[in-house]
């Protein structure tokens, strides 16, 4: 299992990464869409793209909400922005996590094989948004927009739908849920 | 003299159920993860045209130099009401 570590705000390293992201990602529509973004449409890595840019453009007003993961080869894996909010649950107002924008790295959304590429991103800042909560002792309920590609995955870490509009909840007891079911996963061989 | 024992995590002897293993190969070959809400796609398609074809780092410079100007009118502007309250406040006194 890769493991990955956790960055709270937009630090030097984290700003780095991102322009070598830009860079990256010019080099693989060169590579692999023979310089034409139009033969990357459709593609994940292609609204990577666009997200990672969104991002990057909103940092200005909302860097205190950023969250980075970097792997092993110490490369920015994936970011996020987060917001704290509150939601309806059970009729009942309560404090939640709002993950705005999450990205995952050029390499990690292009469906190439290239050697940057570490599985696992995604879940890893997850992982590290819930701990940061705990630790604060803030809510770690958190909600999110999934567009309709990436339902399943935030369906396996255990996000609920809210209202089939793509909103979902990851709930406090999913939360630890997952923190557990991550702790087991790294305490077996099975993906070692 | 007592051993030290290794922990829980370097014995690695959790013993996933079928469903786990599953699950950690779909999460695995789904990592790809994006969230949030997406603009149309002639919006997605400008956005993307503007990051490929344009510097990077030079159109950065540029907006952070805005942003910074925008920070030193508000920080003149605290500074400024800070002094007219340091004023208010000496002649109260």
């Amino acid at each position: 299992m890769n493991e990955f570590s956790y960055v709270i705000g937009a630090t030097r390293q984290v700003r780095d990464g991102l322009i070598f992201w830009a860079e990256k990602a010019k080099e693989y529509v060169d590579t692999y869409y023979q310089g034409d973004e139009q033969n990357a449409k459709e593609t994940r890595f292609y609204r990577g793209i666009t997200k990672t840019r969104i991002i990057v453009d909103s940092l200005f007003e909302k860097e205190e909400g950023l969250r980075s993961v970097f792997d092993d080869q110490n490369l920015l894996a994936s970011v996020c922005i987060i917001e704290q909010t509150s939601i309806f649950l059970e009729e009942e107002l309560v404090d939640c996590i709002e993950i705005e924008s999450i990205v995952n790295s050029p390499w990690n959304l292009i469906k190439h094989l290239v050697p940057e590429k570490r599985k696992g991103a995604a879940t890893a800042i997850i992982e590290g948004i819930i701990k940061e909560n705990r630790e604060k002792r803030l809510s770690r309920i958190l909600k999110l927009f999934a567009v309709p590609g990436e339902k399943n995955f935030y369906s396996d870490l255990g996000f609920e739908e809210t209202n089939g509009s793509g909103e979902m909840i990851l709930s406090e007891n999913k939360a630890s849920m997952l923190l557990l079911d991550l702790d087991q996963k790294r305490n077996s061989t099975a993906f070692d | 003299m007592s051993q030290e024992l290794p922990k829980t995590s370097q014995l690695k002897t959790y013993k996933p159920t079928p469903e786990q293993l599953a699950r950690w190969k779909r999460l695995d070959e789904n990592d790809g993860a994006i969230a949030g809400r997406l603009p149309p796609e002639e919006e997605q398609a400008r956005i993307v045209k503007e990051f490929l074809h344009t510097d990077f780092v030079a159109d950065q410079l540029e907006k952070v130099r805005a942003h910074k100007d925008k920070l030193l009118k508000k920080l003149k502007s605290a500074e400024e009401y800070e002094q007219l309250l340091v004023e208010k406040q000496q002649g109260q006194s």
